[in-house]
């Protein structure tokens, strides 16, 4: 059981990011998104023009979420806050290794967007305020 | 009076002027006759205003490779292309730069094997290549860096083991980040003897082995990363635990087991604690509510029972707690609703009985 819940491996854009913060949807929102982390946000995370939909087949920056790509021409989930790093990827300079966008986003975080808004959707009233 | 020039560093400059694209036609408005070049951006020279000292940029597109001229700069001390867009390989010719004190090529497409004569540039103390398309083994050579303080190559694509003796001759080592590589093999023991080693960051590799008992016993380290690795073995009991100043303990993904020992309760400075997906049995230690600094505790997917300590409901610092995917038993302490100021909490996937305390309402 222990190591069932490695995920596969993630590759990154890691293009030279621009000014625009990335989005994240609401299953990743409050993560760092280099490594999940939920505390202590300490930089935002920047992504280069292509992810923040200057250009590139990644989408629009209102629509995709950069860690698990929910939004991308998708229906229901979307990109609603912004993506940042913690404490400690900051000062191990994660911050600094190019746009942070999964560009081959997995099933296992995907799965756990999945779960989130069934989850979310049984109760009926979270997906209404995403309307 | 005009400065002494030398046409030696002046041809090098404009080698690598030749060399590079750029594309935003910086060089071309600024690196022209009609300045010294001691005066041209990026470019710093010694008192003298004869010899080139420093060649600098970063977060500035230039595109192309570097010019294999750069090595004749031979009172060069400090090499910054950080950010700039470079491709193709490092040129060998930087082993004529006896005087680099400061190698920083990170953040650009760079690609071919870390040369080995690197390990020439025996004043050097900081060596960043990182986020680059390096491939193939680190050069034992590097060993021979005795002045080296910061050693930075993650991000990259190399593999193979890391020298075991990489570390016998560099004292002066304050970080060591390899992580996001591919590297193979086992922690060189020699880590244990860096007295000065504040960062050591090994995570995403395919590490194995154990851990070197040595690391547990540093002054001064501030951070262990060694997550997502193959490394095995139980962590060294509270006899051999001395990590004053560690802020972060991140060894998760890995194949550890025993029990989680009380020796990080030492470390009072410890900020995140993650132990998350390994083989870790016994119970969760009630130790963890007596760290006034600690604000993540990710203890999921392993192998602990017992019940979830009431004791960490006094912990009103806590902001994560992930206890899921253990066999932890019994029922959630109504006092867990004391937590004010968590942000995430769960026991999915445990054999937690009983009801959800209201108290947990007030989170």
């Amino acid at each position: 059981m222990a190591m069932a819940k490695h995920q596969a491996d993630l590759v990154r854009c890691s293009r030279q990011p621009g000014a625009a913060v990335g989005r994240v949807c609401a299953a990743h929102d409050g993560r760092c998104v280099a490594c999940d982390s939920m505390v202590r946000p300490a930089a935002p995370a920047r992504v280069c023009d292509g992810c923040s939909g200057g250009g590139g087949g990644h989408g629009s920056r209102s629509e995709r979420c950069l860690v698990c790509g929910a939004g991308a021409g998708e229906g229901g989930a979307a990109a609603v806050a912004d993506a940042y790093y913690c404490r400690s990827c900051v000062q191990m300079e994660k911050d600094r290794d190019g746009c942070p966008a999964v560009v081959n986003a997995g099933t296992a975080r995907r799965d756990a967007a999945a779960f989130f808004f069934s989850a979310r959707s049984k109760r009926g009233g979270f997906r209404s305020t995403m309307a | 009076l005009t400065p002494p020039y030398n046409n030696t560093d002046l041809a090098a400059l404009l080698d690598f002027k030749e060399q590079v694209k750029d594309p935003n036609g910086i060089l071309a408005s600024n690196w022209t006759a009609s300045a010294p070049f001691c005066s041209w951006i990026g470019v710093s020279c010694d008192s003298s205003g004869k010899w080139v000292t420093g060649l600098e940029f970063e977060d500035m597109a230039l595109e192309g490779t570097i010019s294999p001229q750069i090595g004749n700069l031979s009172f060069l001390s400090s090499l910054v292309l950080s950010n700039t867009t470079l491709i193709g390989p490092v040129p060998t010719e930087l082993d004529r730069l006896p005087r680099l004190q400061t190698l920083v090529l990170s953040y650009n497409s760079l690609s071919g094997t870390i040369p080995s004569i690197l390990g020439n540039l025996t004043r050097l103390e900081s060596l960043y290549l990182n986020s680059n398309k390096f491939f193939g083994g680190i050069p034992q050579e590097l060993a021979n860096l005795n002045n080296l303080q910061i050693l930075r190559l993650s991000d990259n694509d190399l593999s193979g083991p890391i020298p075991q003796g990489l570390f016998n001759n560099t004292p002066n080592l304050s970080r060591i980040q390899l992580g996001s590589n591919r590297l193979t093999g086992a922690i060189p023991g020699s880590v244990g003897s860096l007295s000065k080693l504040e960062m050591l960051v090994l995570e995403n590799n395919l590490l194995s082995g154990s851990m070197p008992a040595a690391i547990f016993n540093m002054s001064y380290l501030q951070a262990i990363a060694v997550t997502r690795n193959n490394l095995r073995g139980p962590i060294p009991g509270n006899e051999s635990f001395h990590l004053p100043m560690l802020e972060f303990f991140s060894l998760g993904e890995n194949w550890f087991d025993g029990p989680i020992p009380s020796g990080p309760s030492k470390c009072q400075n410890l900020d995140l604690f993650s132990l998350a997906v390994n083989n870790f049995t016994g119970s969760v230690p009630s130790w963890l509510a007596t760290m006034p600094n600690l604000t993540a505790i990710y203890l999921s997917t392993n192998e602990l029972t017992g019940k979830i300590p009431v004791e960490l409901s006094n912990h009103t610092g806590l902001l994560a707690l992930d206890l899921s995917e253990n066999n932890l038993e019994g029922e959630i302490p109504p006092e867990f609703g004391q937590l004010r100021n968590l942000r995430y909490i769960s026991f999915a996937n445990n054999q937690i009985t009983g009801t959800i305390p209201e108290s947990i309402g007030n989170l």
